[in-house]
Formats: C-alpha cells, sequence, structure tokens
C-alpha cells in the first residue's frame, strides 16, 4: 500500500473540494493510504509568478518543512506540480531546505502522472454519459510533459464520449495573476478556446487544473454558454453531472 | 520606419489594439497560425529534430560562451579580407557611423536589405534628417517603409496586413490600378525597386550570422534584393549584432536551415548571401564597412541568467506560437522586438523600467520554448524579467503590501483558515453571491466559495471509508 499525502492546492480547497475529494477516492481506490495535513495552505506560485520571489520563497520553505517526511506527494494541478517540481529551484531556498527539496521534487506528482505512470492504474472508472472535451492546460502539457496521462484515464471512463478541440494545445489564457493584469487580453484568448469548446458540442470541459476551468467557466458564464466545467477527478470519480 | 508606441505604453497599447477590433478577421492571427502549423510540418520531417535542435543548441551555446574569443579570429580574418571594421557602443554611436561614412562619400541614397538591427538603431528616420534617402528593398519592408510603419514581426515586417491592405497601399502611393494578386503586387515592387538597384550608391545589409573559420558576413533572404544589395552598390555597409557569430561553415549550414525551417516553414531560403570583403576583381563592392553594434549585448553576456537570450537566431517562431502576439500582433510591443522574445530582450536591452509590462504580458503557457530552435528558455527568463521589474520599483511599490499581505495569509494555518472564514462571510452578504474582483470580473462571472473547503471535508470523508 502506497502512503500518499495529498497536496490541495488553496484555491482548490476552497472553491473547488469536489476536486480534492475525488482525487482523495481515486487514490483510496487504487489501494494508497491517503493522508491530508491540514496545516497546508498555497505553493507560493501566484507570488512568483508576480516577481514577488522573496514572499514566494518563504512560502516553498514551508511547503518544504510541511511535506519533508511524505512519502509520495500528489496534486490535482499541474500547474501547482510544476511550481514545486521546476521553479522552487529558481528561489533562494535555505541550502538546507534546497536539498531537500532535490528529493521532494522527485516525489511530487500531478494525480494522472502518478495514476497511470507510477500505479499503471487500468480499473473502469466513472461511469459518465457525456460528451467532454479535454482541454490540456499549459504548465501540465509542457513544464511536466503531461500528454497522454488524463486522456488514458479518461478512455477508461464507462459511457463517455471524449472529444478534441480545434488547437487543442492552444492556452486558454488564463495565466495567473495575467488574467487580472491583462484582463482584457486574457478573455480574447478566452474567447477562442470557449469557442472551440462550443463548437465541439460537448456538455463538459475538463482539464488538470481548476485554474483554468475557473477561467473558462467565468467567460462562459457570463456569455451564457452552455457546457460545464470539471476537474477529470470529479469525472474519473464517477461524480454526476450537475 | 517609426516606431509606433513606446515600449513603455505596451498595455495602454495592447487594450487599444482589442478596443479597435470590429469582428472582422486579424491577419496577425490567421498568419501566425498558418506559419506555426508549417514550422510544425517542417519539424516532424526531421525524424531526429529533437536530437539536432539540442546539437545546435550546444554549438550556438558555445559560441555565444565564446565570443570575445570568436571575434578576436575574426578580427584578422576581417582585416585579411579589407573589410573596414568599425565598433559601435550604442544606437547613436552606429548611426554616428554610417552617416559618417555616406557623407564622406557625398551619397544620398542607400539601398537597404532586412535588418531588424537597423530598426533598433532607428537608422532610417537618423538617414532622412541628415538628407539621406534610406530604401527598404525587402518587399515586406517596402510595404511598411511606404505605410512609415515600423515592421510588426521579425521576419515577416507586414504579418499584420491582408493582400488587400497591400493592393490599396500600392494604389495609392505609387499610382498604379487596384490589384490584390500577390504575385503581380510583387511584379510591381520589383519594377520599381531594380531600378534604383542599378545605380544605388550604397547599400546596407543585416548579418545574421559572422563565420569565425573564415569571416564570411551571411545574410540569410529569400527574395533576392539582398545578394543585389551586396554586389552591386559600390559601397556595402554590413550591420552586425555583436552575438551573431558562429563558428564554422559546417554550423552555418545547421543555422541556416533550422532557421528557414522555424521562420517561415521553408526547407531552405531561397538565398544565402555570403560576403567576404571587397571585390578583387570587376562587379561587387569596392568598399565593405561592417558596423559591429553592441547597444546593451556585452551587458547581457555578462549576466548569466540573461546571457542564453544572446543565441537567439531571430527566426520569430516563438512570435507565431505566442497566444498574446496572435491576438494583437507586433506593433503594441513598441520598440523592435515584438513577441516572447521582445518581452525577454526589451527590458534587458532598454532597461526594466523602459519596458515594464513586457515580461508580465504573458500567460507563461511555454508555446515559445516549445518551438524556439536554439530553446531559450524564454518563460524562466520572463519570470527573471518579472523579478527584476520588482526589484527596480523599490520600496515604493504598491503592489508590495499586498503581496506581504498575502504572504502573511499563507504562512499559517490560522491566518489562512480566518481569512478565508471571512470572505465566506462577505460572500455570503452580497447580492446573487457575485464579488466583483479586480480585473478579473469585467470580463468573466466570479468563482463561488464552496460552502464547507476541502479541509473541512476531509476527516469525515476519511472516516466514513475507513
Amino acid at each position: 500500500m502506497r502512503k500518499v499525502s495529498l497536496f490541495i492546492p488553496c484555491f482548490v480547497d476552497q472553491f473547488f473540494p469536489e476536486t480534492g475529494l475525488a482525487t482523495a477516492e481515486l487514490l483510496r481506490r487504487a489501494d494508497c493510504d491517503v493522508h491530508y495535513n491540514r496545516d497546508q495552505t498555497c505553493c507560493g506560485q501566484p507570488a512568483f509568478n508576480s516577481g514577488f520571489q522573496h514572499d514566494s520563497c518563504m512560502l516553498a520553505e514551508k511547503f518544504i518543512r510541511l511535506f519533508v517526511d511524505a512519502e509520495t506527494i500528489v496534486t490535482p494541478s499541474g500547474s501547482c506540480a510544476a511550481m514545486v517540481r521546476t521553479h522552487y529551484g529558481q528561489l533562494d531556498l535555505e541550502p538546507a531546505l534546497r536539498k531537500e527539496w532535490e528529493s521532494l521534487r522527485e516525489r511530487t506528482f500531478e494525480l494522472s502522472e502518478f495514476l497511470v505512470d507510477e500505479l499503471h492504474y487500468e480499473n473502469e472508472l466513472g461511469p459518465f454519459p457525456h460528451r467532454v472535451a479535454y482541454h490540456a492546460s499549459c504548465h501540465g502539457l509542457r513544464e511536466l510533459g503531461i500528454h497522454n496521462q488524463p486522456l488514458q484515464l479518461l478512455s477508461s471512463v464507462r459511457d463517455i464520449d471524449v472529444v478534441q478541440l480545434d488547437d487543442r494545445h492552444a492556452c486558454c489564457g488564463f495565466g495567473g495573476t495575467f488574467a487580472a493584469k491583462f484582463s482584457s487580453l486574457s478573455a480574447a484568448i478566452g474567447q477562442d478556446k470557449i469557442e472551440a469548446i462550443q463548437r465541439s458540442a460537448a456538455a463538459v470541459v475538463t482539464a488538470t487544473d481548476d485554474s483554468c476551468l475557473m477561467h473558462i467557466s467565468g467567460l462562459a458564464k457570463r456569455q451564457k454558454f452552455t457546457f460545464k466545467t470539471m476537474h477529470y477527478a470529479r469525472i474519473l470519480a464517477g461524480e454526476e453531472l450537475q | 520606419m517609426s516606431h509606433p508606441s513606446h515600449p513603455r505604453d505596451l498595455k495602454k497599447q495592447v487594450n487599444r489594439s482589442l478596443k479597435a477590433r470590429d469582428g472582422g478577421p486579424l491577419p496577425f492571427k490567421k498568419n501566425t497560425i498558418k506559419a506555426t502549423r508549417t514550422r510544425d510540418l517542417r519539424a516532424a520531417e526531421w525524424p531526429d529534430f529533437e536530437e539536432r535542435r539540442d546539437r545546435i543548441t550546444e554549438r550556438r551555446q558555445q559560441a555565444v560562451d565564446g565570443l570575445k574569443e570568436l571575434h578576436e579570429s575574426l578580427r584578422k580574418q576581417w582585416s585579411k579580407h579589407g573589410i573596414t571594421i568599425h565598433d559601435a557602443a550604442d544606437a547613436a554611436d552606429a548611426r554616428a557611423i554610417i552617416t559618417s561614412i555616406l557623407h564622406q562619400r557625398g551619397i544620398s541614397e542607400i539601398l537597404k536589405s532586412k535588418s531588424m538591427l537597423s530598426e533598433e538603431i532607428e537608422i532610417n528616420n537618423h538617414l532622412v534628417t541628415e538628407g539621406i534617402e534610406p530604401l527598404e528593398t525587402d518587399l515586406g519592408e517596402y510595404i511598411v517603409q511606404l505605410r512609415n510603419e515600423a515592421p510588426s514581426h521579425i521576419t515577416m515586417p507586414g504579418m499584420h496586413l491582408f493582400r488587400q491592405d497591400v493592393g490599396q497601399l500600392f494604389a495609392d502611393k505609387l499610382g498604379i490600378p487596384y490589384t490584390e494578386d500577390p504575385s503581380e503586387l510583387t511584379k510591381i515592387a520589383r519594377k520599381v525597386l531594380r531600378q534604383r538597384f542599378l545605380h544605388a550608391p550604397a547599400g546596407m545589409i543585416g548579418v545574421n550570422f559572422a563565420v569565425a573559420e573564415t569571416g564570411h558576413l551571411v545574410t540569410v533572404t529569400n527574395e533576392g534584393n539582398g545578394r543585389m544589395v551586396n554586389t552591386l552598390p559600390p559601397v556595402v555597409i554590413a550591420l552586425m549584432g555583436w552575438e551573431r557569430v558562429t563558428q564554422s561553415m559546417a554550423d552555418l549550414g545547421e543555422l541556416w536551415q533550422i532557421l528557414a525551417r522555424s521562420a517561415t516553414g521553408q526547407r531552405a531560403t531561397s538565398y544565402l548571401s555570403l560576403l567576404q570583403g571587397p571585390s578583387q576583381g570587376p562587379g561587387g563592392p569596392g568598399e565593405v564597412h561592417l558596423v559591429i553594434v553592441d547597444n546593451g549585448r556585452k551587458a547581457i553576456h555578462e549576466d548569466p541568467e540573461a546571457r542564453e537570450v544572446l543565441r537567439c537566431i531571430r527566426c520569430g517562431a516563438c512570435l507565431n506560437a505566442c497566444p498574446v502576439y496572435q491576438q494583437v500582433g507586433g506593433h503594441p510591443y513598441g520598440g523592435t522586438y515584438p513577441g516572447p522574445i521582445g518581452s525577454v530582450l526589451t527590458p534587458l536591452l532598454n532597461g526594466p523600467k523602459e519596458a515594464p509590462h513586457h515580461p508580465f504580458a504573458s500567460s507563461l503557457c511555454g508555446a515559445c520554448e516549445e518551438v524556439c530552435p536554439v530553446k531559450i528558455p524564454l518563460p524562466k527568463m520572463l519570470l527573471e524579467g518579472r523579478k527584476q521589474r520588482v526589484d527596480s520599483r523599490g520600496s515604493f511599490d504598491p503592489e508590495k503590501p499586498i503581496w506581504a499581505m498575502f504572504r502573511w495569509m499563507m504562512t499559517s494555518r490560522y491566518g489562512y483558515e480566518a481569512t478565508t472564514k471571512l470572505a465566506r462571510l462577505g460572500q455570503s452578504l452580497i447580492p446573487g453571491h457575485q464579488v466583483p474582483l479586480p480585473g478579473w470580473s469585467d470580463h468573466r462571472d466570479s468563482p463561488m466559495l464552496a460552502p464547507k473547503p476541502f479541509r473541512d471535508l476531509f476527516d469525515s470523508w476519511d472516516k466514513e471509508k475507513a
């Protein structure tokens, strides 16, 4: 039995607890011993991406201290996993913590990477009798190289119909604080994405990151588009479409 | 020709460009997406594309690391072949050198083949004020010169135009009947320019690469104009960025191919012109002047965090792949270099205060790094640029307390839980529970805090499953 420490990113904790629960549920079904430490907050990415590396570094150090004894860290976010695995290296970490990070990063996984690459999970999932479009979130795709893992898992969902989006590797335009700093630009990029989703006739769009989905859903709702957004973990766990 | 705006105004110009949309098709979106698709096809043709890219990147980095030594050997070659060498510390220096060469010889017109460096030193406007007429001979550059605009793209200067725009421009400026047939338009431009080539007293070329082994100055073009500019006029001025050095002819071969594939999706460009020095016999230039421009490059070379950007071979693939560039094109960036490479390079060359928004004008999607033939870590460099910009603002930064507060809130579970509880209360008091979020709510509905966070649900889930 693998002992897994959940890292539930702050905005998932607050806005999308269902994604966290679905993650825990999937790991339990994959015979993992699931732990969650309530002392966790944020990985520090928002400050880092805004250029405030000092503030970010303190949160990174807190994260490393908190997870230092974790055997395996799993998170339902490609972006936060990439922050821990890659960008912590760009911060001015205390030498002792940097050393810890070098091994900790090897034990940190995005959920689909862990299920597919580490556990070789192949059981039937779902059911989810709907047409679903998969958006490949950029940080998972390009920083972690997550190409097929979520699609492979989605293909094991009973009754699902997975469709491809036009320009499927195009960014949705979220970009963290970019969405607020360059709001109109972010929305213009997102417009192309929601129109591609609409064209695909999908009832639901899914992704590795609730942050992208939050932006996509915000744009779509404002314009009365009817498709829904759901993290793929919820689809795999068999949650019903609301 | 003239820069449309200052790099400082990037944000304003982006918003202006988005506001000016009329729902019609956007030329830069159509052209960039097409260019990226062709680039991907050409990359896929090489089964060993990634290995080549790694090898080229490594060689390019070695060249950048060894620039000082390579320049020493180049100087020997250049002197041996009779090239007159001029070192320009900055743009003003380069402008002064060029005008003095032309003035001394009583030259009042100069034909140019494409050079982004000539845009960087803003030579055209300067020449005009000095009574010298510059004429662009690359078709795209000729078009933007006729429109009195700056190029909007590194390799495709008229990326922001449809052929109908060019048809109208030629009808207006050249007094010919309107046509939008690209081959007709090219023929017309060729006819106008050819007359000028035959009598041009001077030519200016951009140097894509200088080959250290032989001293050749290499110009990569598609239209043959570069070949005419560096052979027909008696005086040729070659303009070269200090970093544009490659080790050997073998390296040039590799670079040329990957440049063509990345830039235009061609297997090779139509022309590869090599100039070793003034002509020894009939034909060819009697004088070749090489102006080597620093303008901030040597400082970048000294900075270990920034040096990698000097690998850039100016293909423009990162512009084409960039979702931001696809939306607004090149002009809102101001300055010379748009797109991701511009967002990294402009603050490095001009200082973070002169391009304060550039590093932030990115969703950090990473599409740029994915297509870069020399693997410049552009997203990482944009993040470094953000840090530099924040540092340049000093302690009177209105954003500073926000992030200090954020850090405080996230440092302990208690601060985090108390703040989020308060936010939940706030959300419940707002009608419709739509909390207005600055920036966010202009275009999007706000996300709703869940009735209970995950942390309050985990324990009961855990007990239930046990």
